[in-house]
């Protein structure tokens, strides 16, 4: 009996849950969603999407209250909805399959949590997390950072353009003198994408750190600070109006991203 | 490393019963830890983590929904999940993170 009934059932809690998701269905007047109004009988089981492979998210029925006017937004509904988008974009046929590479909401976290005893940035906690994947292969990598119960994204582009300098570098050893200081959509560059419009210099330094270890210690490959550039983007980034919307708003600028890249 | 040398099997030459030819170990030790503590389990490679979770979560006081178990290969560990299902090795570390939310302020 199990075995016949899990398929749809998932599949209908699935759809549940984007529908919440999709939510502010086109009404006249502002009704103020509330969970208990229609969020239907409890799950007795998590919603995991996809229902087979890596990188599933999950979502509980409890997840559900994070989607009422109001509330904050949790990393499950957050890496539910990316992982979503990003299945939907790549049927659409807007991504290729290894355009866009996404870490999980816990990265930033466990690499900013300094391990005991040491300070700075905790390089080990997440070396083994790509440990599968090659993250210079890929023209977007997306990091959802959680601060501070502030969402806010970081987006690192063009790593790909990385490789192939350093390669055609090999032939020519280092030539000119520092890069030029524009932002050229050829530029590797990580960029900070956040509803409240603060800088976020310290983050783009972490991540930069991150990025060169990680190619060192994956690649063998040496690059520097300046091979990145770093940048808060301002100008045409929605900013939220009120204290609660950030969760929602990375949702939108991944949207976006993943719809036009 | 890690040489626990528990394998139910043996470093005999096969198992003399059961057609698999898979010599994998049935269970696996796993350590779970969040900032101030480690536990240690060793639970079978098709045992749902679930019930590596709950116990925890009993263990310590902790609301399994405020919770996540994250695999040091960064996986998120879900509900269904088995060890077998997110290849984990024996001595792997969980690492339990504190749910996270965001609105601003």
């Amino acid at each position: 009996m199990a075995r016949e009934a899990a398929p749809p059932r998932r599949s209908a809690r699935e759809s549940r849950a984007i529908k919440y998701l999709n939510s502010p269905t086109p009404e006249p007047e502002p009704v103020k969603l509330q969970s208990s109004l229609d969020k239907g009988p409890p799950w007795d089981q998590s919603v995991v999407y996809p229902s087979t492979g890596k990188k599933r998210a999950t979502v509980n029925y409890s997840d559900l209250e994070k989607l009422d006017d109001g509330e904050f937004l949790n990393d499950s509904i957050i890496e539910f909805y990316i992982r979503w988008m990003h299945e939907r974009e790549k049927e659409r046929g807007n991504l290729k399959n290894d355009q866009v590479y996404f870490f999980s909401t816990y990265f930033y976290s466990a690499l900013t949590a300094p391990a005991t005893g040491r300070r700075g940035l905790n390089y080990e906690a997440v070396q083994r997390w790509t440990s599968k994947d090659d993250i210079f292969d890929h023209d977007f990598v997306v990091i959802p950072v959680n601060e501070h119960l502030h969402w806010y994204l970081a987006v690192v582009c063009n790593l790909s353009k990385i490789k192939r300098k350093f390669e055609s570098e090999l032939g020519r050893r280092k030539s000119a003198g520092p890069p030029p200081k524009k932002y050229s959509p050829e530029t590797p560059a990580v960029v900070i994408i956040d509803s409240m419009g603060v800088g976020r210099s310290k983050t783009i330094a972490n991540i930069k750190e991150y990025l060169i270890r990680e190619a060192d210690d994956k690649r063998g490959m040496t690059i520097t600070k300046d091979d990145l550039q770093g940048m808060n983007a301002k100008v045409g980034i929605p900013q939220q109006e009120n204290f609660y919307d950030c969760g929602v708003h990375l949702c939108g600028y991944v949207d976006r991203l993943m719809n036009d890249p | 490393m890690s040489d626990r040398s528990h394998s139910p099997t043996g470093p005999g030459p096969q198992h003399p019963e059961a057609g698999e030819p898979a010599p994998v170990t049935e269970h696996i030790n796993i350590k779970v830890a969040d900032r101030d503590n480690e536990v240690f389990f060793k639970i079978k490679r098709s045992t749902p983590l679930k019930k590596l979770m709950d116990a925890f979560c009993q263990r310590q006081a902790l609301t399994p929904t405020q919770v996540r178990f994250i695999t040091s290969e960064g996986q998120k560990v879900t509900a269904v999940d088995t060890p077998d299902t997110l290849d984990m090795e024996d001595g792997d570390t969980l690492q339990v993170h504190q749910e996270q939310i965001g609105g601003s302020v």
